[in-house]
């Protein structure tokens, strides 16, 4: 009888000779969003490649975690939820998120491996973006010890799917200490234009109406505060996931942190 | 994932630390009306409280449970955790010494725990449908999600035949407890009418039959000693920058 490993290594051989080496975690990710939200859904852009973490699948109706339907995602437009969710994410998707988590550590303690430390996040881009980041806090939030590092899934024309990594502004604030030299750049994404200003109130309030205006006004801040390297992102109600995922493509080669938010910090 | 055979034993027997494994025989008269896959399960785990890992004896190591486990694995699991260490998981399959060391790590790992974790036998399940179901949705996951699509249908095929030779009249036995862990897995086999524990788990699918935690208990397992997630490396990180902002705050 063949054994269990001669099995596999003919079949790994096998496999070799017959198709490419697996690249990246994201043909397991783009295989599960075909099935579950369909083809060519996802917001379009440039990322980075898609390391093997836990991936949520967030469409208009439902949210997978991994594979597994978890939760729809209707009750992050009810009142805001309370208990362990610090940024007052519904406390089902705390709860769900948090099941995952307890699963992937039973599972790193027995195989000896790392629980994940990345989150990625394959959502239908006409998903509201303020739902997107109830999701994202919740995975965020209710992950051991700290929280993971994200990342917004995009389509590369052509080459699968790949990574735009962001930041959450931490639930309970920046925590700023008094005198810091801290700018806090804003852009304001909504549905009907976008408007930049900072938390020091340097950036005096300017609404513009086109990506490639906040792209200009963003690539002239760079110049006068070349030290500065993040700007918040604070999507409003009418904005969706394809409009944050565009004012990230914009936003990036001027500022590279990419911090989201669901209202301007404190 | 781990696997050996641990002779029936009972506590009561065990408390005055008259033994040294798990190796007494009982009289049936003075055991509860369980069945005998219950009885088992909850002598194994009095005896892991009251001995630890000394409890299992050395030789009978058996793979046919970690073959279960690891079509569990490949059917509910992680992707992440398919996509790098299946190779790896299957060779340390093909070596009794590893799964022993992981087995004895598992025990060590929740004996602390289990002391006063109040857990008792609730529920059980034959084996062999479970085997069938974990591999049939293993080989369908695979193809799904193009993970290992050519490699795991041979795997599961080896995995599957291992389970059924040994545990085809295999129990998994439920465990409930009031304490954290709050429930444990534990999977009895028969041979010459003896009735034998061969792996132990404080997880499981539910689509295969696990228990859902509610979120206090699953609050409670992720904070417990026994998964170790928190303590010296969070200390360590306080003074360092935000979590949530891993860059310097001089940069906004």
């Amino acid at each position: 009888m063949a054994t269990l490993l001669g099995l596999w290594l003919l079949a790994a051989a096998a496999n070799e000779a017959a198709a490419p080496v697996r690249s990246d975690f994201g043909v397991v990710i783009d295989r599960h969003v075909a099935q579950s939200l369909g083809r060519g859904v996802l917001p379009v852009g440039q990322g980075t490649t898609l390391v093997p973490g836990l991936f949520v699948t967030l469409g208009r109706d439902r949210v997978d975690i991994f594979d597994r339907p978890a939760f729809s995602p209707a009750a992050a437009s009810g009142e805001a939820g309370a208990g362990p969710c610090a940024s007052r994410c519904p406390a089902e998707f705390f709860a769900a998120f948090q099941q995952a988590w307890l699963r992937l550590a039973g599972e790193s303690a027995t195989l000896g491996s790392e629980i994940p430390t990345t989150v990625h996040f394959a959502v239908d881009r006409s998903v509201s973006a303020r739902t997107f980041l109830a999701v994202a806090y919740a995975a965020a939030e209710s992950r051991p010890v700290v929280p993971p590092n994200l990342s917004l899934v995009v389509e590369v024309s052509g080459r699968g799917l790949q990574g735009q990594p962001f930041f959450l502004v931490p639930p309970t604030g920046l925590g700023v200490q008094r005198g810091a030299a801290i700018l806090g750049l804003l852009v304001f994404v909504d549905g009907d234009g976008f408007e930049l200003r900072s938390l020091d109130t340097t950036v005096a309030p300017t609404r513009v109406a086109s990506l490639d205006e906040v792209r200009a006004h963003l690539v002239r801040l760079k110049k006068i505060h070349p030290g500065k390297n993040a700007v918040i992102l604070v999507p409003g109600e009418g904005a969706t996931v394809d409009l944050v995922a565009a004012t990230i493509a914009v936003a990036r080669p001027s500022f590279e942190r990419i911090v989201l938010a669901l209202q301007p910090p404190a | 994932m781990f696997g050996r055979r641990i002779h029936l034993c009972w506590a009561g027997a065990a408390i005055a630390g008259l033994l040294t494994g798990c190796r007494a025989q009982v009289e049936l008269a003075t055991l509860p009306e369980d069945s005998p896959s219950r009885r088992a399960a909850s002598s194994f785990l009095h005896c892991v409280e009251s001995t630890t890992s000394h409890c299992v004896s050395a030789g009978q190591t058996t793979t046919a449970w970690d073959a279960v486990a690891l079509l569990a694995w490949l059917a509910y699991g992680s992707p992440s955790a398919i996509a790098t260490l299946l190779p790896q998981q299957v060779q340390v399959h093909q070596d009794p010494r590893l799964l022993e060391r992981r087995f004895v790590d598992e025990i060590e790992r929740y004996a602390v725990a289990l002391r006063g974790a109040g857990c008792e036998a609730e529920d059980e399940q034959s084996l062999a449908p479970i085997i069938e179901r974990a591999a049939a949705q293993a080989v369908t996951r695979s193809a799904a999600l193009s993970l290992w699509p050519r490699e795991v249908p041979p795997v599961v095929d080896q995995l599957r035949e291992e389970a059924q030779l040994e545990l085809s009249a295999g129990v998994l036995v439920t465990l409930r407890c009031r304490f954290e862990p709050f429930v444990v897995y534990a999977a009895t086999h028969v041979a010459d009418g003896q009735y034998t524990v061969v792996g132990m788990s404080t997880f499981w699918p539910e689509e295969l039959g696990g228990v859902r935690l509610t979120s206090e208990q699953v609050e409670a397992r992720l904070r417990g000693r026994s998964l170790g997630l928190y303590g010296a490396s969070v200390a360590a990180m306080e003074d360092t920058i935000n979590p949530w902002l891993a860059f310097p705050v001089e940069e906004l």
